[in-house]
């Protein structure tokens, strides 16, 4: 009898307290995301000052999947003139990243692999200043290393059977490889029935460019769209066809410092550190196109 | 203890003990229970906040992958029981060597990260791999179907299903079948008439663990079925799919709140069932 009364009180105790803190919750996330604002005011501020101490701290870089050798490379340049800085990574598809951003996951910088999806941020205020451009890359196609679909040519994409995979739509290289293969549709030379015959054989929309790649290393695609410079990370494990030219998108990437950031100096170094010629000669040595 | 419990029941001392313990074990179970309930209310709360919480549901993207969902967990159920039943069986009354091997075998997938089976499958019935190489030859291509998907969730969740079981086929007194075998009635007759219902409230409780496993398997199918809109992408797919995209959280919670309450409601017919069964046998 105690017992049942000393449970059905705590029941009751528990789930008044559960409302209450969920509620919390649910009202508090617009809350939550707005008070690094302030921080990041105040930290503005510490900029303006003239005399600089040396950088400390950690840096963590939320960047697209297809900078992960290069960022790594250049973070590691980057710590070798800054002892005091770690660098960290959060590598994704930019969407994804965009997405995380949103949700006030803790980054200090953000570097893209399209403008659409900086601009996402920027025009929810979730960056600081204006984004820079540091490289570009290029589209390619790619097939397994021996090619068993026979794929010659983008033309090929659409022959019925192919197993394509592409990246999501609102991943980068996914939505680039959908301009693509608008372009090329539009080419006379490749005819209207190329889309749906190319999109038909879409198998799967991937989470991001790395994902496209192992499944064309593994051979469980025929064909895949990437960066040239993935295709140079797989090496010979996979075979890559260009894009013809006229069809042919230039991906863009900009970074920013994440307006959130609580190391706004180190955050603001490493910025301008992936602009300086020595980390742009890690980009170049990757397969990357200058900024300019 | 033997003259103890004359005068007290072991039960009603483990009772006393238990009511002594209560405010003691109040407060880590208080905050338990807040730990696991205030972010599920807080879900239901924010999908409500957000609202055309309708609208988003009866989106074909949200639609398409329930459809999968309920389609490819409740076949995985069906392989589940078909092939697990017997292997529960075996490894719970059998005498065999190896029975102790196989039982870990068969945990391992519940232990293994999910992504882990993913790999193993793609590298298996992959189109490049052992299996998979020899199915293409008969022309038959898992990866990117939804086979790959039922494949997957099988891989992950019928272990939950033999291990419940086989527990409960354990916990079953043997005379009961040698009582039915001295009468004469066939092994099987008594599998069927005997044990498998005495076993009934572990069989639905490990069916329903199964189940419930099956519907929410991500890690495997993304890496071993891929992602594809009404043929491989599932509820937990489509959520992770939403909340990369330009939907976005509102995307992913609407598409959560589902999942959700199709779990809940499974979870509490599986409790109701087990009660019922528990009280007429």
């Amino acid at each position: 009898m105690r017992f049942d009364t000393f449970s059905r009180s705590a029941t009751v105790g528990l789930l008044a307290v559960l409302m209450a803190l969920a509620v919390a919750c649910s009202g508090g996330a617009p809350e939550s995301a707005a008070t690094p604002t302030v921080a990041a005011t105040s930290a503005a501020t510490a900029v303006a000052s003239p005399t600089t101490p040396p950088l400390s701290g950690k840096v963590t870089v939320f960047a697209a999947s297809s900078l992960t050798e290069s960022f790594k490379n250049i973070a590691a340049a980057f710590q070798k003139a800054n002892p005091g800085v770690t660098v960290e990574f959060n590598f994704a598809a930019s969407s994804a990243l965009e997405a995380q951003l949103k949700q006030a996951a803790p980054a200090d910088v953000f570097a893209s692999a399209d403008t659409a999806n900086m601009d996402k941020a920027a025009g929810k205020s979730l960056i600081d200043g204006t984004p820079a451009t540091f490289a570009r890359n290029l589209p390619v196609i790619v097939v397994p290393a021996d090619n068993r679909a026979g794929i010659a040519s983008a033309k090929d994409l659409s022959k019925a059977g192919t197993k394509i995979v592409l990246a999501g739509p609102d991943v980068p290289i996914g939505n680039y490889a959908r301009q693509i293969i608008d372009k090329l549709a539009a080419d006379p030379a490749y005819g209207a029935a190329y889309k749906d015959a190319t999109m038909n054989n879409v198998v799967s929309n991937e989470a991001n460019v790395r994902a496209v790649l192992a499944k064309i290393e593994l051979g469980e695609a025929d064909a895949g769209i990437v960066y040239k410079t993935d295709a140079l990370v797989s090496g010979a494990r996979v075979k890559t066809i260009a894009v013809p030219d006229s069809a042919n998108v230039i991906a863009v990437y900009p970074i920013a410092v994440v307006k959130a950031t609580k190391n706004r100096d180190a955050a603001a170094a490493f910025v301008q550190f992936v602009r300086s010629s020595e980390a742009q000669a890690l980009l170049e040595a990757a397969g990357f196109d200058s900024a300019s | 203890m033997s003259t103890n419990s004359a005068a007290e029941h072991p039960r009603v001392v483990a009772v006393r003990r238990a009511w002594s313990l209560g405010w003691i074990f109040a407060s880590p179970s208080l905050l338990f229970g807040a730990f696991v309930l205030v972010p599920l209310i807080a879900l239901a709360i924010r999908g409500w906040q957000d609202g055309q919480v309708m609208e988003r549901l009866l989106s074909p993207f949200v639609l398409h992958a329930l459809r999968l969902s309920v389609v490819t967990s409740t076949l995985t159920l069906v392989l589940a029981l078909v092939f697990g039943v017997p292997a529960a069986y075996l490894l719970a009354r059998g005498r065999f060597r190896g029975r102790q091997l196989l039982t870990i075998l068969v945990e391992l997938p519940m232990v293994l990260p999910p992504t882990v089976a993913g790999v193993a499958l793609l590298v298996a019935f992959g189109r490049r791999g052992a299996i998979g190489a020899a199915l293409v030859e008969m022309g038959i291509e898992v990866s990117f179907t939804t086979t790959a998907v039922i494949l997957a969730q099988l891989f992950v969740s019928a272990p939950f299903l033999v291990r419940s079981l086989q527990a409960g086929f354990e916990a079953i007194d043997p005379t009961y079948e040698q009582v039915s075998a001295t009468l004469g009635v066939s092994e099987l007759r008594t599998f069927l008439r005997v044990t498998l219902p005495l076993a009934r409230p572990a069989l639905l409780s490990g069916a329903v663990l199964c189940w419930t496993r099956a519907l929410s398997e991500l890690g495997a199918t993304l890496i071993f079925a891929g992602n594809f809109e009404g043929r491989t992408q599932t509820m937990p797919l489509a959520i992770i799919t939403a909340f990369e995209s330009s939907a976005g959280l509102s995307g992913a919670i609407a598409i959560s709140l589902v999942l959700l309450v199709v779990a809940s409601i499974l979870l509490v017919v599986a409790r109701l069932a087990q009660r019922r069964s528990r009280g007429s046998s």
